[in-house]
C-alpha cells in the first residue's frame, strides 16, 4: 500500500504557503509553524510595541518626572504620589467621586440592562419596535447625547423641569448645576445609554435552555422564582463579564463629564479622568497626571483580579 | 539581447530621472510660489465664514501664500496645541485665548516677534492700545499680536425690565449699592422661587467653568489685586478680597435669597443664563463685548432692547475706580517649530493689525473690542462709547506661567463662599494659601 495513503499525506492538499516557502534544512514542523504564526501576529506585536507598550513604559518613566511637554522630563523621584496621596485634598475628592459614580452607575446599568432584556425577550406584539426605542439611545454619539442632555435639564427652557412645575407642581432643582444632582444626572445618562449593555444580556437570556422553565412551570415556580432560580443564575457570566466592564468604563468616565459640568459645581462631579486632564493638559503637569494614571491602573486591576477570585462564588458555568 | 537590454534599461533609467528632475524642479519652482500657512484659531460659528472672507481677501494680495484656516473648539485647543508642540507639528499661526498666553509664552512655545517688528518698521504703540501690548509682552519681549483687549465683563441689561422695575434705562448703576437696588427692583421672586432674576452675580463660578472670573472683576472694582506686582507673590487676600468676597455673597443673599437660588432656577454658565436674558426673564447678565455680535444671530430684535455699562465700582472705597486687571490678553503668536514663518508673520500683520484684516473681520462682527486705537466698527454710539471705555480700563501686570491654576483656584473659592461652605474670610484665606503653593512651585 502506498505509505501517504496510510499516513494521510497523499489527503493533505499542498497550501500556497508551503509552495512558497522553501523548507529550510533543520527546522521542524512545528517552528516553522510558529515562525509562520509569528509573522502572521507581527503587525498586531508591532502596533502594539509602537502604540501602547511604548506608551506605557513612557508612562511609567514620566510619572517621576516633572513634565510640561515643552521643555524636557525632570527626574522627580517618587514627589507625585506622596503629592497625591499626602498633599492633594482634590485628588481624594476626585477618587471618592468616581467611586460613588461607579457605585452607583455599575449596579444600576446592570439591573436596567438585565430588566429591558427581560422585557425585550418575549414574544408580545410589537417587540421590535421596543426593541429599536430601548437600543436607539446607545448609538447616539456621547457627546451629541451630552448636548441633548443639556437641554433637557435646562431648568427654564428643557423638558423636565417645566413638565414637573407644570404637571405636578414640583420645583425641581437645577440638575447639573446642584452639587447633589449633578453626578446622578450624568448617571441617568450612562443608564439611558443601556442599549449594548441589554443586547449582551438578551444573547444571554435566548442561551438559557427552555426545558428548565418548562421544569419550573411543573413544578408551579411563579415567575419571580423562575427569574431567580433559573434565569439570574444561568446569565451570571453576562453579569460578571458586564461588571468588569462596567467598572473599567466607571472608572475612565470623562466625556459626559467634560461636556455637561467639567467637575462642577463644588467639585461634586470630579470624576478620576477630569482630574487628571485638568492636571495634565489645563495645568501642563504631565508627570503628575502619569503618576494619576497609573494608580488608576492599578486600582482597575486590583478590582478586576479581586472580582475575578471571587467569580468562582457566584458565577455559573453550568449550562447543561 | 543582453546588450540591448542593458541599454534599454540604463536608457529608461535615465529618462525616467530626467523625468522625475524636472518634476522635482516643477514642483520646488512651484512650491516657492505657493505657500500655505496654517492658521489654527477659534472662530466658530457665524465667524468662520467671516473669517474666510478676510482670509480671501489676503490671499488676493498675497498671491503666493494660501491659508489653511483650521477652527477649533476653544475647548480642546490647548489639547491640540500640546500634542502639536510634543510631535512638532505645530501650526504657522496660533490663536491664544486669555489665561492661555502666560502658559504658552511662559513654556517658550510662541517665538518672539521684536525683531520682525523692528525688520518692518512697525510701530505698536501708534497702532494698539498700550494694555493690550502690554499684555502681550513676556519678560519684555513681544509674543503674539493681541486681536482684541481683555475681556473684561461688562453688565448687559433689558430695558424694557428696568422700565418695568421703575428704573431709568438711560441711568444704568455706577456703583455696587446702585447694582444692588437694580438687581432687588428687577428680581421677582413668588412663593420662594426666582420667577425673574436681577443678575447672577458669579457667572461661570462653577469650577473649570471658562476663563471669567466675576471676583477678578469685582477685585479690580474695588482697588485690590490679585497677585504681587512681580506676580510671585499673593494679593487678593487683603481686605479689599475679604471686602469684595463678602459683598458678592451679600450681594446675592439680598437680591435672590441666596446664590443657590439664582442658579437653580437660571444656572450659571452663559450656556444657561443667555437664553434666559434673551427671553427678558433675566434683567442683567454680565458678558462680553462680543455679545452684540451674538445678539445679532441668536436673537434679532435683541439688540434695540439692551443697553450695556461697565462693571460698578464699590462705592465705600474711596480708592475704587473703573479698572480690570487682566492676567493674559488673548493674540496670534506663531509657535517655535513654524514651518512657514514669513508667511505666517505676513498674516499676522494683516489679520492682526491692518484695516482689511482685523478691523473688516470685527466689523463683520460689529464688535468694537478691538486693540487697535483707529478701528472704526460701526455699532450705536451709546454701545460704543462703553466698549471704548471698557478698552481703556484695562491694565495687563506681568502673569505668572501657572495663571490658569490660580484663575481655577480662585474659581473655587467664590463657589465655596457662594454655596456657603466657606466663609468668606475661610474661603479666601485656604485659597491664598493655595495659590502661594502653586506660585512657588512654578515660578
Amino acid at each position: 500500500m502506498d505509505r501517504s495513503v496510510v499516513d494521510g499525506s497523499a489527503a493533505r492538499p499542498t497550501t500556497p504557503r508551503d509552495a512558497a516557502v522553501p523548507r529550510a534544512r533543520g527546522l521542524s514542523n512545528t517552528t516553522r509553524e510558529a515562525l509562520w504564526g509569528y509573522l502572521f501576529v507581527m503587525p498586531w506585536i508591532v502596533g502594539f510595541v509602537l502604540f501602547s507598550a511604548g506608551p506605557i513604559l513612557a508612562t511609567v518613566y514620566l510619572a517621576m518626572t516633572e513634565y510640561n511637554v515643552v521643555e524636557a522630563p525632570r527626574w522627580v523621584g517618587l514627589r507625585n504620589f506622596d503629592d497625591l496621596f499626602f498633599h492633594d485634598p482634590q485628588y481624594l475628592k476626585a477618587l471618592m467621586v468616581t467611586v460613588e459614580y461607579s457605585a452607583v452607575r455599575v449596579p444600576l446599568v446592570i439591573v436596567v440592562g438585565i430588566a429591558f432584556a427581560m422585557l425585550i425577550n418575549t414574544n408580545m406584539r410589537g417587540v421590535n419596535l421596543f426593541r429599536l426605542a430601548l437600543y436607539l439611545p446607545s448609538i447616539v454619539p456621547l457627546v451629541a447625547a451630552s448636548v441633548l442632555w443639556l437641554w433637557l435639564l435646562n431648568p427654564q427652557f428643557g423638558f423636565v423641569n417645566p413638565w414637573l412645575r407644570d404637571g405636578f407642581g414640583v420645583v425641581a432643582p437645577n440638575w447639573l448645576r446642584d452639587e447633589r444632582t449633578a453626578l446622578y444626572a450624568i448617571v441617568a445618562l450612562s443608564v439611558w445609554q443601556v442599549g449594548h449593555t441589554m443586547m449582551i444580556f438578551l444573547a444571554s437570556l435566548q442561551e438559557i435552555p427552555k426545558d428548565l422553565y418548562e421544569a419550573a412551570e411543573i413544578d408551579g415556580a411563579s415567575l419571580w422564582q423562575k427569574t431567580w432560580r433559573i434565569t439570574i443564575p444561568m446569565i451570571t457570566p453576562t453579569i460578571y463579564f458586564n461588571l468588569i466592564m462596567g467598572i473599567i468604563s466607571s472608572f475612565q468616565a470623562f466625556a459626559a463629564v467634560f461636556i455637561l459640568t467639567r467637575g462642577g459645581p463644588a467639585n461634586s462631579t470630579l470624576v478620576y479622568i477630569m482630574y487628571l486632564y485638568r492636571r495634565g493638559v489645563e495645568f501642563l503637569e504631565m508627570g503628575y497626571a502619569s503618576a494619576m494614571a497609573l494608580i488608576l491602573v492599578g486600582i482597575i486591576l486590583s478590582l478586576t483580579v479581586l472580582i475575578m477570585k471571587t467569580s468562582d462564588r457566584w458565577v455559573n458555568y453550568d449550562r447543561a | 539581447m543582453r546588450t540591448f537590454g542593458f541599454r534599454t534599461s540604463r536608457l529608461a533609467a535615465a529618462a525616467v530621472a530626467a523625468t522625475l528632475a524636472t518634476a522635482g524642479l516643477a514642483g520646488g519652482a512651484a512650491a516657492q510660489q505657493q505657500q500655505t500657512v496654517v492658521f489654527w484659531n477659534n472662530w466658530d460659528g457665524s465667524r468662520t465664514a467671516q473669517l474666510r472672507t478676510v482670509l480671501d481677501e489676503f490671499e488676493k494680495r498675497n498671491p503666493g501664500i494660501k491659508v489653511e484656516n483650521v477652527t477649533l473648539s476653544s475647548d480642546t485647543t490647548a489639547q491640540r496645541m500640546l500634542t502639536a508642540l510634543a510631535s512638532g507639528a505645530v501650526p504657522d499661526l496660533y490663536m491664544t485665548q486669555a489665561n492661555d498666553f502666560p502658559r504658552w509664552a511662559g513654556l517658550g512655545a510662541l517665538q518672539p516677534l521684536d525683531d520682525l517688528v523692528k525688520r518692518d518698521g512697525v510701530d505698536l504703540d501708534k497702532l494698539f492700545f498700550k494694555s493690550s501690548i502690554d499684555g502681550s509682552r513676556w519678560n519684555g519681549r513681544l509674543i503674539q499680536y493681541p486681536f482684541k483687549v481683555a475681556t473684561s465683563l461688562m453688565v448687559w441689561y433689558n430695558k424694557d425690565l428696568f422700565r418695568k422695575a421703575g428704573l431709568d434705562p438711560d441711568k444704568p448703576p455706577r456703583t455696587w449699592a446702585e447694582l444692588e437696588e437694580a438687581a432687588k427692583k428687577t428680581t421677582i421672586v413668588n412663593n420662594g422661587v426666582v420667577e425673574q432674576l436681577g443678575i447672577n452675580i458669579c457667572l461661570n463660578c462653577n469650577t473649570g467653568a471658562g476663563s471669567e472670573n466675576p471676583f477678578i472683576e469685582l477685585l479690580s472694582r474695588n482697588g485690590g489685586n490679585v497677585l504681587t506686582a512681580d506676580a510671585k507673590g499673593v494679593a487678593f487676600d487683603d481686605q479689599k478680597g475679604v471686602d469684595t468676597l463678602r459683598w458678592m455673597v451679600a450681594f446675592s443673599e439680598r437680591t435672590s435669597g441666596n446664590w443657590s437660588n439664582a442658579v437653580r432656577q437660571f444656572g450659571t454658565t452663559w450656556k444657561d443664563l443667555r437664553p434666559s436674558f434673551y427671553a427678558g426673564k433675566m434683567a442683567m447678565m454680565l458678558d462680553g463685548p462680543f455679545l452684540w455680535n451674538i445678539l445679532a444671530n441668536d436673537a434679532p430684535g435683541m439688540q434695540e432692547k439692551v443697553g450695556v455699562f461697565l462693571l460698578p465700582t464699590n462705592d465705600r472705597n474711596p480708592e475704587a475706580r473703573q479698572r480690570y486687571i487682566a492676567y493674559g490678553v488673548p493674540g496670534y503668536g506663531i509657535p517655535r517649530g513654524a514651518k512657514n514663518v514669513e508667511g505666517a508673520w505676513k498674516l499676522l500683520k494683516f489679520i492682526g493689525s491692518e484695516d482689511a484684516g482685523a478691523c473688516a473681520f470685527f466689523r463683520f462682527q460689529k464688535r468694537a473690542d478691538t486693540p487697535l486705537r483707529d478701528c472704526q466698527v460701526e455699532v450705536p454710539a451709546t454701545v460704543a462709547d462703553v466698549f471704548r471705555a471698557n478698552a481703556e480700563l484695562v491694565e495687563a501686570p506681568v502673569a505668572p506661567t501657572s495663571f490658569q491654576q490660580v484663575h481655577v483656584r480662585i474659581q473655587q473659592m467664590q463657589e465655596a463662599a457662594l454655596l456657603g461652605k466657606q466663609t468668606p474670610e475661610e474661603a479666601i484665606k485656604a485659597a491664598a494659601d493655595d495659590v502661594r503653593r502653586i506660585l512657588s512651585r512654578t515660578n
